[in-house]
């Protein structure tokens, strides 16, 4: 198999994908084993498609967390009393700093907004039977009301949405859910790496006494490579809990992969 | 490939026992090998195992002289590593008809490794230079539906008005920035620019500040 066919039909992304036809992938494997530069080029592929993927994920969650910040700013706005007024219009102040800001940055992120623009909005996985959305890049990468309408969809959907992430040491605080203040149902989301080795994924909340308060099995991670529950705010009593994330391969057992703690106030 | 070409001279070698020879022919055959075992295995534990297996096959059948043409020498390794991956593969689904093959693991995962989260960071900036200077927002588009969305590439070559060529021609470019980036990276010939996450996240200082700031005027409300 020679290196112009490998290029000109793109075999190497074809491969690592898993798309090619056995005859050719058998060729090509046969090739592979053997040649330094198409072994760099394949991990090329392989490092760039993951870059890719993880890009996407970024922008998402930094698009939820917006979505959950203008919810929250929604909330202050309601029914302020007179410090509630004041500081509200230093909300003003500086949210219209951070918009202004925001602006210069967006042509810069052009493509970083295209990313999410192309995902559509993104399913909760608590919300779904948990198929993987297959998304739809616009034709028009300049759809700023599409853009629009997507901000404007997230924070409608759900009050909160809470981004776990680790807490590596005794230091850390874990994040926390106030009942009080969430206005709502209220998401926990947390992101996975796309790993070929499980078809989907297993979510269990566990109490402090070691009781599992919640579980879903067969959770596919959303467009946004993010998994998603949604719970009513009386779901949970006062109290630590753990979000445990476990892998599910098509062979059926399950490998526990990160546990991530939160509070419930 | 002849009787003295390098790869007979090793399998000669091979045939009569030389270990070193058994070593070279991992030194060289074995990142291909690797490649191959993580292509067709879903289970990362398993590719260290099947690695050493598939060179303890090889070189068993080696000895006996299984292999007559030199030539083939990727191919046989390629198919041994192949085989042994999809028999691993159907003892996984055997055992999962066993009373306890759904068992569920509860110990709590240990924690993410940090060099790993470390080298994804990187990759990932790495990626947000070669999209920000992709020439424009069609190639962009191309590389997010056919490694996000892992759309066809005829239907993304249609939808574009592109030929394969022209498509595969996309894909090719930004991969070799992505590898000219990644061995700028390693020489340290040249520092990385800020790519425009790190930009952002100036925006997201100011979003958090906002967060805290709501905060704040939720506590001060009942004053």
């Amino acid at each position: 198999m020679d290196h112009a066919l490998i290029e000109e039909d793109a075999l190497l992304e074809l491969y690592a994908q898993g798309r090619l036809d056995p005859e050719v992938e058998e060729e090509l494997e046969a090739h592979l084993v053997g040649c330094a530069t198409c072994q760099e080029e394949l991990i090329a592929v392989r490092g760039l498609a993951r870059g890719v993927r993880r890009v996407a994920s970024e922008e998402a969650a930094r698009l939820v967390v917006q979505a959950g910040i203008a919810s929250r700013l929604r909330r202050t706005f309601s029914g302020p009393g007179r410090w509630g007024w004041i500081a509200a219009a230093a909300l003003v102040v500086l949210g219209a700093l951070a918009a202004t800001y925001a602006a210069r940055m967006a042509s810069e992120n052009r493509e970083l907004r295209a990313i999410v623009a192309a995902q559509g909005p993104g399913e909760g996985a608590g919300d779904t039977e948990g198929t993987r959305t297959t998304p739809k890049a616009p034709q028009d990468f300049g759809e700023r009301d599409r853009l629009a309408a997507l901000e404007q969809t997230l924070p409608a959907a759900v009050g909160t949405v809470v981004l776990l992430t680790e807490v590596r040491g005794a230091d850390d605080t874990p994040p926390a859910v106030d009942r009080a203040t969430v206005g709502g149902p209220f998401a926990l989301a947390v992101y996975v790496l796309d790993d070929p080795r499980f078809s989907s994924y297993r979510m269990e909340v566990v109490g402090e006494d070691g009781t599992i308060a919640w579980q879903r099995s067969g959770v596919t991670p959303n467009a946004f490579e993010a998994l998603m529950a949604t719970f009513a705010p009386e779901f949970f009593a006062a109290g630590e809990y753990e979000l445990r994330i476990f892998g599910v391969p098509d062979e059926g057992g399950a490998e526990p992969l990160e546990s991530y703690r939160f509070v419930v106030l | 490939m002849t009787s003295s070409s390098p790869e007979a001279r090793l399998i000669e070698r091979i045939e009569a026992g030389d270990h070193q020879a058994e070593e070279l022919l991992v030194e060289r055959f074995g990142r291909g090998v690797a490649l191959v075992l993580d292509r067709h295995s879903s289970w990362r534990g398993e590719v260290d195992d099947l690695f050493q297996e598939t060179f303890r096959v090889a070189i068993e059948k080696l000895r006996q002289g299984e292999l007559r043409d030199p030539e083939k020498l990727g191919a046989f390794l390629a198919q041994i590593a192949r085989y042994l991956s999809l028999d691993a593969a159907r003892k996984r689904i055997r055992r999962k008809t066993e009373p306890d093959g759904g068992r569920v693991e509860r110990e709590v995962a240990p924690r993410g490794n940090p060099l790993s989260e470390l080298l994804e960071r990187e990759n990932t900036r790495l990626v947000r230079r070669v999209l920000a200077e992709l020439d424009n927002d069609r190639d962009r588009e191309v590389l997010f539906r056919f490694y996000l969305a892992e759309e066809d590439r005829r239907e993304i070559a249609r939808d574009l008005g592109l030929d394969n060529l022209q498509l595969n021609r996309v894909l090719y470019r930004a991969r070799k920035r992505y590898q000219t980036l990644y061995q700028e990276r390693l020489s340290g010939s040249r520092p990385m620019p800020p790519a425009p996450q790190e930009r952002s996240r100036h925006r997201t200082l100011l979003l958090g500040l906002v967060t805290v700031l709501a905060a704040l005027a939720q506590v001060v409300q009942p004053w």
